[in-house]
């Protein structure tokens, strides 16, 4: 469940930043449509909703959201350092 | 742009408020984030630190030797009115047991300890009617001799470090709330305060420690605060290793000690290979708690001022946070935004990414760091809330607690004790889907209306207070269930205090949740570092062209070497001197902490001597490889190494280990990137150039992801 949460956490992270024009082109060489990107942005809010649960159903509520809180740190700082070093890795995940 | 030519007086202005209110403190502030994140772990630590300790057994629950153990606690503690066990957990392996006599009204007679306390109140009663004396030498005297009294018979060291263990789990609070606030006149109440948190029992060791006559005693708290120190090292340590669990959990402290209407006194700490029920003692050191103090008082200055000192840098980073998101213009737009091999550009980066992407720590870390200071900060308006009855009761109110509950009578009769304490273990744990049983503790032991509780190890909720565990009953005797004592009702002030409070020291922390915190303050210690690194990178053109660099930024520069990677270094001395000091040396512990600070001052004045590049290789350098190498010193001087302890299950040790070999790792990569580093710029002269380039953010401690970055 952790992992669960924590790939969702980066999975959602990587969505949005692929909503992001600048980022997007490194993934994907190309930016996209805005309309392409928005669909991007909502898609990678969803995601990190999602990973809430996995949280809560392993640490319990309170607890739970405190972990995700850390999820979304430790997520967003990797994405951070793999859009500085191999931002095309992320192309497989995000179509 | 016409909106941001509106922004932009209010940007300016921010952004001198962040750059100074950052730079004032900084120094002090990477330290307190450095050792105040080592403190996540400062029970794993100081189990690092007491290799005697290593050979402990990792044995599944049916195996742990309970019928030894209880053996060993009918021999060594026959009269007590309480036993208590602390189960091996992921932060402790070990077997802890402890004890309580009865009370001291039923003791007074036959127990030196009881004795002793007595004597102590009427003192302080005496003390108090007399508000006007001056702190005498027997005031001074007579703190330890409380100390003793609480600690317990003959075991008054031990009693003295968990006495401030336990508070130390709790204090900022309590702790420096009064002293500042109350003089004289309050010392009458504080002293009832404190009959007062011992009668109900309300755990209040520590309450009543800090709130006692100390109120007025700057003198009084120095002698007994460096006769504490100075006896760290007797401090026989099975307590200091255990000590921060005690604080958590303390089974038996306070919480139960109502059974009798009177909180009784602790024990001596044992502990114990779980497997084999022998008899384990480490060497005397104070362990992660000299880190975990630190971060908050600071060392070998008067307590109330370390902690003013802390509380306003405190404050500087609250302000520093608040300002550094107004001033951050593009906080979403750059929200991935990592560049490295930019100069400046890459600082500004760092500092962003650190700061904004766990961002919801550092204003929760600094916010309920400071309302842990609250009352000693702001005192009037819990003073004038409680003023008709005494802080006693706010402290009762605002302490999460368990309820007073009805512990029922000994019946005099005796009846064998149970002894498969396996089995209630399994049962409780069953009853709460899984969740682990911290510690056990019997009241009564040996009679008819025995009771054994067992409670849960870890807070299963935030909103809890740290100690308010669910607990099972059983009859010491017959084995059978007994009423499930009710977890207390709070109010919502209560609840939103035990929110901060927990959300800061991670006391509902398992493991996941725990490396989280962990990684979040490795995250702000980054943050503190590359802000003042960035200080020197911003003026680093306009030093340059002068000949010479204006003293201010001379002395800025030589002082972020020195507190960050002087600090890293000191931190990595630090643990080499627990293992290269003599394990019988009587003062060691406090040589432990001397080879800390003389580690930091040397580091200062070889940054003052060296030029600033050259300054931060060799420290980096050198800190680096003091901290990798920490795994073989820990293998050649006694402890377990590494491959042993994965073998063993012993994650706690082999954490550590592998903690300080990424840690060294990433320090000496950054000390060879700033080796490697040739400023982008034009400029060649070498003076300003020390800030050195993308790679060394990493000299703060953090180099696993800073290991990662500079991959690129």
């Amino acid at each position: 469940m952790n992992l669960l949460c924590l790939a969702l956490c980066f999975w959602g992270f990587a969505a949005i930043s692929a909503s992001m024009e600048r980022h997007a082109k490194d993934i994907f060489a190309a930016a996209g449509s805005p309309r392409t990107r928005r669909l991007r942005l909502l898609a990678g809010y969803a995601l990190l909703a999602l990973a809430l649960p996995p949280a809560i159903v392993e640490h319990g509520l309170s607890i739970g959201i405190a972990a995700w809180f850390g999820f979304l740190a430790i997520a967003s700082t990797a994405l951070a350092l793999i859009l500085n070093w191999r931002p095309s890795i992320l192309r497989w995940a995000l179509r | 742009m016409t909106t941001f030519d509106q922004a932009r007086p209010l940007r300016q202005s921010m952004s001198w408020l962040h750059t100074w209110s950052g730079l004032l403190l900084g120094w002090l502030l990477f330290a307190i984030f450095v050792t105040g994140t080592l403190s996540y772990f400062r029970n794993e630590i100081t189990f690092w630190m007491q290799p005697e300790l290593h050979s402990a057994q990792v044995v599944p629950t049916e195996q742990i030797a309970f019928v030894r153990a209880l053996a060993l606690l009918a021999r060594e503690a026959p009269d007590a009115q309480q036993w208590s066990l602390t189960l091996p957990s992921p932060r402790n392996p070990t077997l802890g047991l402890s004890w309580q006599q009865a009370s001291a009204a039923e003791n007074s007679q036959t127990s030196p300890g009881a004795t002793r306390e007595r004597g102590v109140r009427g003192a302080a009663a005496a003390d108090s009617a007399e508000a006007n004396r001056a702190p005498s030498n027997d005031m001074a005297r007579e703190r330890p001799n409380r100390r003793e009294a609480r600690g317990e018979n003959g075991a008054r060291r031990e009693g003295r470090w968990r006495e401030r263990g336990a508070e130390g789990a709790q204090s900022p609070d309590s702790a420096t709330g009064n002293r500042p606030a109350f003089d004289g006149a309050a010392r009458e109440r504080s002293t009832r305060n404190e009959t007062r948190g011992r009668a109900n029992g309300a755990q209040s060791p520590e309450t009543a420690t800090e709130n006692r006559p100390a109120s007025d005693g700057v003198a009084r708290e120095r002698p007994s605060r460096n006769e504490t120190r100075g006896r760290a090292n007797d401090a026989q340590s099975p307590e200091t290793g255990q000590q921060t669990d005690a604080g958590q959990q303390r089974p038996g402290a306070g919480a139960r000690g109502q059974g009798q209407g009177g909180g009784g006194h602790r024990g001596p700490r044992l502990m114990l290979d779980p497997a084999s029920g022998g008899k384990l003692e480490g060497r005397p050191t104070a362990g992660g708690n000299f880190l975990y103090r630190f971060h908050f008082e600071l060392y070998g200055m008067d307590r109330t001022w370390a902690r003013w000192i802390v509380g306003i840098a405190t404050v500087l980073m609250f302000v520093a946070l608040v300002s550094g998101v107004i001033v951050h213009r593009r906080i979403f737009k750059d929200f991935f935004t990592f560049r490295t091999g930019k100069g400046k550009r890459s600082w500004l980066d760092a500092h962003n990414a650190s700061s904004v992407l766990s961002l919801p720590f550092h204003i929760i870390i600094t916010f309920s760091g400071l309302v842990l200071f609250g009352n000693m900060m702001m005192p009037t308006a819990f003073q004038a809330a409680y003023r008709g009855d005494t802080e006693a009761s706010y402290f009762r109110e605002m302490r999460a607690r368990m309820a007073p509950s009805d512990m029922p009578e000994a019946s005099g009769e005796s009846a064998p004790l149970i002894t498969g304490l396996a089995t209630l273990i399994a049962q409780a744990q069953e009853t709460w889907g899984g969740a682990r049983v911290g510690s056990i503790t019997i009241t009564h032991p040996g009679d008819r209306n025995a009771v054994i509780e067992l409670r849960q190890m870890n807070s299963p909720s935030i909103a809890k207070g740290g100690r308010i565990v669910p607990a099972l009953r059983f009859n010491g005797a017959t084995g059978e269930p007994l009423a499930t004592p009710a977890l207390p009702e709070q109010n919502a002030v209560q609840i939103v205090s035990n929110v901060l409070n927990q959300l800061h020291r991670g006391f509902f922390a398992t493991p996941v949740p725990r490396w989280l915190l962990f990684l979040s303050g490795i995250g702000g210690s980054l943050m503190v570092a590359s802000g003042m690194v960035m200080w020197t990178v911003a003026r680093a053109r306009k030093t340059a062209k002068s000949a010479r660099a204006p003293w201010g930024h001379r002395l800025v520069e030589v002082l972020n070497i020195a507190a960050i990677a002087g600090l890293m270094a000191a931190i990595a001395i630090h643990f080499w001197a627990n293992r290269l000091i003599p394990a019988d040396l009587p003062t060691r512990a406090d040589w432990e902490i001397r080879a800390f600070f003389i580690a930091w001052a040397v580091t200062l004045v070889h940054a003052a001597l060296r030029r600033p590049k050259a300054a931060w290789v060799e420290q980096l350098a050198c800190a680096g490889a003091l901290t990798a190498l920490l795994p073989l010193v820990n293998a050649v001087t006694g402890g377990l190494s590494l491959p042993a302890s994965i073998e063993r299950g012993l994650g706690l040790l082999a954490g550590f280990d592998l903690c300080a070999l990424v840690f060294g790792i990433g320090m000496l990569y950054a000390a060879y990137k700033v080796h490697r580093h040739t400023p982008r710029t034009r400029i060649v002269s070498s003076p300003p150039e020390e800030k050195p380039g993308p790679g060394t953010e990493t000299e703060t401690d953090a180099p696993p992801s800073e290991a990662m970055e500079e991959a690129a």
